[in-house]
């Protein structure tokens, strides 16, 4: 970094803060995308009351596939939360610097897409007013408590790792930002936790960052690995694999890496931050996105082939029907649109641009909710025993419009979670930002901006 | 083995085979059904026949008259129905349980020729002309039994009005979950004793090993269906284990796996307890700027 002169410090410092809250303060396409957002939550909770008031038989779920979307649309939720572990956390510590304008981007992914993960599992009971016997009767023995704690852990440290950052951000917002309602200036006032960006402070925060963020690592991998064990502790065909675990992890990082360059692209667009997400940042997730999709590449190789190669009687049936049968147009895309296709675009300078990655990584994401339904749905039909003398309805699943409209919120929920956050606080860091940009300790610490108006106006 | 008994042979095994392809028929020739047992018919060879019987073909047949028989096809016949008795002499009835066909067994070789006779004679005695009459042969003994509780041994007394009789059968039985298990079958002495040994490896109903003697005669047709039961402890105490009373994976909350509840317990309380100091630190935050 190179050192600046106090003019230009101060004034590299202003503009920082200038070019990070003015999107909180105004923001074009807001009221739209908001209005698109409640509208697709309002007709989500419309199709649950439904479900409410008739129970899950509103869905396509039977006795058989009992697991469906909503299963399916959980561990994509849990999938991508997982993000957050891996930018903040395992780059932050090797200590990689370009993560700084992106971790926060990171952060609120994981935050909004965890609360939902939770909510996820509330609206594939049957029962939801009996969701808290989880608590009352749920046994230690039981991976789905295990589910239970690690998401509810995972979420308390994303939070957290959302919200330490934040606090040196506080005093800039309180002196730039007036136009707001009071309740907004109270929340910057609380969470800025009387910060002065005292060298104590300071140390304090790293220091509890740092613990956090080595803290995350076991937390975030056990979410994934836990809830890849729902499936890989019962014997069922499909499921009944030593490396569901790594799998399902890595499976989580490509999803999320994809969420990252999607966010990206779209605030640098909407909140004109190309000057902070350059090409240079896209060029580098993207790098990520490749080794992500590389490793689990390798997985699914080793998830497929490996029983394939074996076609072991009553695993043939399943891993046919994925392979030549009914699922296999589905698979095949997703494993196309998914991951070969992507690595190899990828290998160019030229795809590895702000447009065509955030184009790959929706493909990415929207391959990736439809392999969790692949995961979820064949084996359930295909059970040991051979289906008999049930309803036909029940030797096939597809969900209906009820499942997909109930989908549709929990994904409208999350990025509403997001946006609320993105509305509110700054999505990068304006502190390392700044120090990262050579700005003066002393002038962070000192920050005014009447001061740089009244200056301009003596210039 | 005469040349009678050569034909008969071909001729049930030609019919077993030819039964595999269709329902066979019986063919029985007409010597056979004339034939008589060597000995005549006595109340004595009724019950020995009807223990024969109960032992070797009551499980097909049922009890005959009663329309019992299990499931086969064809369906063994009721043996006590007029239908088959109409149709039926001593010499008949012999040939079929000597040769059998198809899904009925042939006798010859697990049973004694006067046995397969005796049997005949049990069934017939279900027809007018073959009926015995048992009341004068029978008469009801009393039994009494002694136990020695060193030996574990059942000691059985058939007597008639006072005074011990000699020769009668005793079985004696314990009893069990589903069913009673024979221990033995012995003779009265000259004393009217029978015994048997109580088995060192009976399980128990409880902790004291309780089991259940069951004596009787052995030809209730003859002596009476007086039954003794009697309770002791000497089979092995017997502790019953609910598999899901212990810690196990697949038990209730409360039997949850220490080494799993303390592994839970460990990491959740370990990573909860940074995650509070980490908030502590925030709250440090806070004083510190609120004092400078
Ligand atoms: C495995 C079962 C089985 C056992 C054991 C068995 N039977 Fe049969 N028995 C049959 C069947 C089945 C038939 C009918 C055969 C047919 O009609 O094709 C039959 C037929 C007979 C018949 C001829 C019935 C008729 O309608 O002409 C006699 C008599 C007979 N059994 C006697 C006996 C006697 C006595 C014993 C015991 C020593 C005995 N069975 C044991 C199955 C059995």
């Amino acid at each position: 970094m190179a050192e600046l002169n106090r003019e230009e410090s101060k004034r590299t410092l202003h503009k920082i803060v200038t070019d990070l809250t003015s999107p909180i303060q105004k923001h074009y396409g807001f009221k739209p995308w908001i209005f698109s957002l409640l509208l697709i939550i309002g007709v989500g909770l419309y199709a649950y009351v439904t479900q409410l008031q008739k129970g899950l038989g509103a869905t396509n779920l039977n006795d058989y596939v009992s697991w469906g979307l909503y299963i399916a649309g959980f561990i994509f939720f849990v999938a991508t939360a997982l993000i957050g572990m891996l930018i903040s956390s395992v780059l932050g510590l090797i200590g990689v610097k370009w993560i700084h304008p992106i971790a926060r981007i990171a952060e609120m992914i994981a935050l909004g897409f965890a609360l939902m993960a939770g909510l996820v599992i509330v609206f594939d009971m049957g029962r939801p007013d009996r969701a808290h016997h989880l608590f009352l009767y749920g046994r230690p023995q039981s991976p789905i408590v295990w589910d239970l704690t690690v998401v509810l852990t995972y979420t308390a440290i994303s939070l957290l790792l959302y919200i330490l950052p934040l606090i040196p951000d506080m005093p800039f917002l309180k002196k730039t930002i007036h136009n707001r309602p009071k309740w907004q200036q109270k929340v910057y006032n609380f969470l800025a936790f009387n910060w002065i960006g005292d060298r104590e402070q300071y140390r304090i925060l790293k220091r509890s960052i740092r613990v956090l963020s080595i803290l995350i690592i076991p937390v975030a991998l056990a979410i994934h690995t836990v809830t890849s064990w729902l499936f890989a502790l019962t014997p069922r065909v499909g499921w009944d694999s030593t490396i569901f675990g790594p799998y399902y992890v890595t499976g989580a990082f490509v999803n999320g890496v994809a969420a990252v360059l999607i966010a990206m692209y779209i605030f640098r667009q909407n909140f004109k931050l190309k000057e902070y997400l350059t090409d240079f940042h896209f060029e580098r997730v993207a790098r990520l996105f490749v080794l992500m999709m590389l490793v689990y590449l390798y997985f699914n190789i080793n998830e497929y082939i490996v029983p394939g190669y074996k076609m072991k009687k009553g695993e043939d049936v399943h891993l046919l029907t994925l392979f030549s049968g009914h699922y296999s147009g589905l698979f095949w895309y997703t494993q196309f649109t998914g991951l070969l296709l992507p690595i190899f675009l990828l290998l160019f300078k030229k795809m590895r641009k702000p447009v065509p990655t955030a184009i790959i990584g929706l493909f990415v994401i929207i391959a990736g909710l439809l392999k969790r339904l692949l995961i979820t749905v064949p084996t359930l039909e295909h059970p040991h025993l051979p289906i008999q003398n049930v309803p036909e309805s029940f030797h096939s699943y597809t969900p209906n419009g009820i499942e997909w409209a109930i989908l549709g919120m929990s994904i409208g929920g999350a990025l509403l979670i997001i946006t609320i956050l993105a509305k509110l606080f700054p999505v990068m860091p304006i502190w390392e930002i700044a120090h990262d940009k050579g700005v003066h300790e002393d002038d962070i610490k000192n920050y005014d901006p009447k001061e740089y108006e009244s200056n301009k106006a003596i210039n | 083995m005469n040349i009678r008994h050569k034909i008969a042979i071909s001729i049930t095994a030609s019919l077993f085979f030819v039964s595999q392809l269709a329902h066979a028929q019986w063919n029985i020739p007409e010597d056979s059904k004339t034939l008589k047992a060597p000995k005549p018919v006595s109340a004595e060879s009724v019950i020995a026949g009807k223990a024969l019987y109960n032992t070797n073909c009551a499980s097909c047949h049922g009890q005959p008259g009663e329309n019992n028989a299990i499931a086969l096809s064809p369906k063994p016949t009721d043996l006590g129905s007029s239908e088959f008795q109409a149709r039926s002499t001593e010499g008949s009835v012999y040939f079929q349980v000597s040769e059998g066909m198809g899904t009925m067994p042939s006798f010859k070789t697990s049973l004694k020729d006067d046995e397969c006779w005796q049997l005949a004679q049990y069934i017939r005695s279900f027809s007018a002309e073959g009926a015995v009459d048992l009341s004068s042969q029978s008469k009801d003994l009393d039994l009494r039994l002694d136990l020695t509780s060193k030996e574990h041994k059942i000691i059985a007394v058939a007597y008639d009005k006072g005074a011990s009789v000699e020769g009668v059968k005793v079985a004696f039985f314990i009893k069990r979950y589903f069913g009673n298990l024979p221990i033995g079958v012995s003779k009265t002495n000259a004393n009217g004793f029978a015994q048997a040994q109580f088995p060192t490896d009976i399980p128990g109903a409880d902790t004291l090993g309780t089991t259940e003697v069951i004596v009787k005669f052995a030809e209730e047709d003859l002596y009476g269906k007086k039954i003794i039961t009697e309770k002791v402890a000497w089979g092995k105490p017997f502790k019953f284990i609910n598999p899901l009373d212990d810690n196990h994976l697949w038990a209730s909350r409360a039997n949850t796996p220490t080494w799993l509840l303390l592994s839970y317990l460990g990491v959740v309380g370990g990573v909860w307890l940074t995650i509070l100091w980490v908030v502590g630190q925030i709250l440090k935050i806070r004083t510190y700027g609120k004092w400078h």
